[in-house]
């Protein structure tokens, strides 16, 4: 697992698709892959009110990486320094290995180049001290990047104040 | 208003259009009037960052520079803490293209109107218009807009506060409406139902797109190519739609084909679509043809008192395309 998270809240995302335009844009990838997707679930009756989901999908940088593994010229790695799994395009031949290995769809086809692109958390902004392009461009501020420390605490202070009783003492 | 003022000379005979930033074809109901209105003109001329409807359809372009690489003007932010923002020049132009202020001031200048436009430069043209202000150029420098205080203005009303009525005073019968003859608290009309076999044409936006200006941008034509036609799963059903055919939309204006999104969650009475479809400017590859134009099906309604379009009250008939469409 990278030493890197990024969080997604899903009750603030309203599927504007922001963060695949800006993820593409600062790829320059042509119409076609998308290294990270908002996959729309819905919408669907629930009580009376139709209601839909958005799920944020890029890559999870998984501890052991199936597409590394599967990567028979050594193209796909992943980073010692904080475990980012990432394809190194002069080595890629397009053999769409990674993506029959990765059980979350990540590695995408570039048609362009005929290889493959994938999320790599935009490792050269990280490496500047800067956010993932799709950050930094999310309309209701619900994609967070940072370490994975921080990112579970969001849930876990948003759970405590949901249940939180503070004018009564019974609980 | 532009249609019926070309088409009657009402006012007075008009021979040509600048359009800078607008799209008649587009966002004026009724399209085929408006075409039948730009056909009477000698001249028109376009002023725009894209291959727009109204370019397609102009005698000259004047490619104006895009986002970054101009300088507009100083804009105002209205609220309760009021500010000022200037969006400045990022990058140099990549082609030949000018700011809208130095097109327009050359345009003034070669028909002898040039005394109107005094400035050189739109950093100039800035300049002048902060004058006055208390605030300089370079108190832009930091932010890009400057606030006029520190803290929001909120008004009391017991301090007397002026309201901009002819009475100063918060008016239910307002003199201004009753001058003109019309009634302050009319009585409800109901608004006119579909007849049978016809829907209200109802559009709308979302959050992919701008207006009419970006259906042709390659990552957001990607995301959102085309408009469909919302219908009401059960009138579907009557009429032998599924999901995804091809349909003739018709209204008095116009008719023309867009595909079925078939739902339980629309009202079966309406039919509803995106607006920015249907563009007809074929240097926009990506856009051209794409979905319908909501403006073609519309008819030009005015709201009686406040003269905004009505853009809900027209009813279309809708039905299988009889040819199908190219995909």
């Amino acid at each position: 697992m990278s030493h890197y998270y990024l969080f997604q809240d899903t009750r603030k995302c309203i599927g504007c698709k922001s963060c695949e335009v800006a993820c593409k844009s600062n790829k320059s990838l042509p119409p076609g892959p998308r290294p990270c997707q908002i996959i729309t679930v819905g919408p669907k009756m629930i009580g009376g009110l139709p209601r839909a989901a958005y799920t944020f999908m890029p890559c999870f940088h998984c501890e052991n990486p199936w597409c590394v593994a599967a990567c028979p010229t050594g193209a796909m790695q992943q980073r010692s320094a904080d475990g980012i799994v990432f394809v190194d395009s002069s080595l890629c031949v397009g053999c769409k290995t990674c993506i029959s290995a990765c059980p979350w769809g990540a590695p995408q086809w570039n048609p362009e180049t005929g290889k493959v692109v994938k999320c790599d958390y935009c490792k050269d902004r990280v490496d500047q001290g800067l956010k993932p392009a799709c950050v930094t461009v999310c309309t209701t501020h619900c994609l967070k990047f940072g370490k994975v420390e921080e990112m579970t605490q969001i849930r876990r202070e948003r759970h405590a104040r949901s249940v939180a009783a503070l004018e009564s003492t019974a609980f | 208003m532009l249609p019926h003022a070309i088409l009657n000379e009402d006012p007075y005979p008009i021979k040509a259009l600048i359009a800078f930033r607008l799209d008649p074809l587009m966002s004026i109901a009724d399209t085929e009037t408006t075409l039948k209105a730009l056909n009477k003109l000698d001249l028109i001329v376009t002023i725009d960052v894209n291959h727009s409807d109204i370019a397609w359809y102009s005698d000259v372009i004047l490619p104006e520079s895009t986002y970054l690489e101009r300088t507009d003007c100083i804009q105002q932010a209205n609220g309760l803490k009021p500010q000022m923002f200037l969006r400045r020049q990022a990058v140099a132009p990549r082609y030949d293209t000018r700011e809208g202020a130095m097109i327009l001031k050359a345009i003034a200048e070669r028909i002898g109107t040039g005394q109107f436009f005094p400035y050189t430069s739109v950093e100039e043209l800035v300049r002048w218009q902060l004058e006055g202000t208390g605030f300089t150029l370079e108190d832009f420098d930091a932010k890009g807009f400057v606030a006029y205080g520190k803290n929001q203005i909120f008004w009391d009303r017991k301090d007397g506060i002026k309201l901009k009525t002819p009475s100063g005073k918060i008016e239910f019968v307002s003199s201004l409406l009753e001058k003109a003859g019309f009634a302050s608290f009319p009585a409800y009309e109901p608004v006119p139902a579909p007849a049978k076999g016809q829907f209200r044409l109802v559009t709308g936006r979302n959050a992919l797109h701008t207006h009419v200006s970006t259906q042709n941008n390659p990552y957001l034509n990607e995301q959102c190519p085309e408009n469909l036609l919302w219908i009401n799963a059960a009138k579907a059903a009557e009429l032998g739609i599924q999901n995804g055919d091809w349909l003739d939309v018709s209204s008095k204006c116009f008719t023309g084909t867009i595909k079925a999104f078939v739902t339980d969650l629309i009202h079966p009475e309406n039919v509803f679509m995106l607006h920015g479809f249907g563009h007809r400017s074929q240097l926009a590859a990506r856009s051209w043809g794409r979905g319908l134009s909501d403006a073609a099906l519309q008819e030009n309604i005015s709201d009686t008192v406040g003269g905004s379009p009505a853009y809900h009250d027209t009813f279309v008939t809708v039905q299988k395309a009889s040819v199908k469409a190219a995909a």
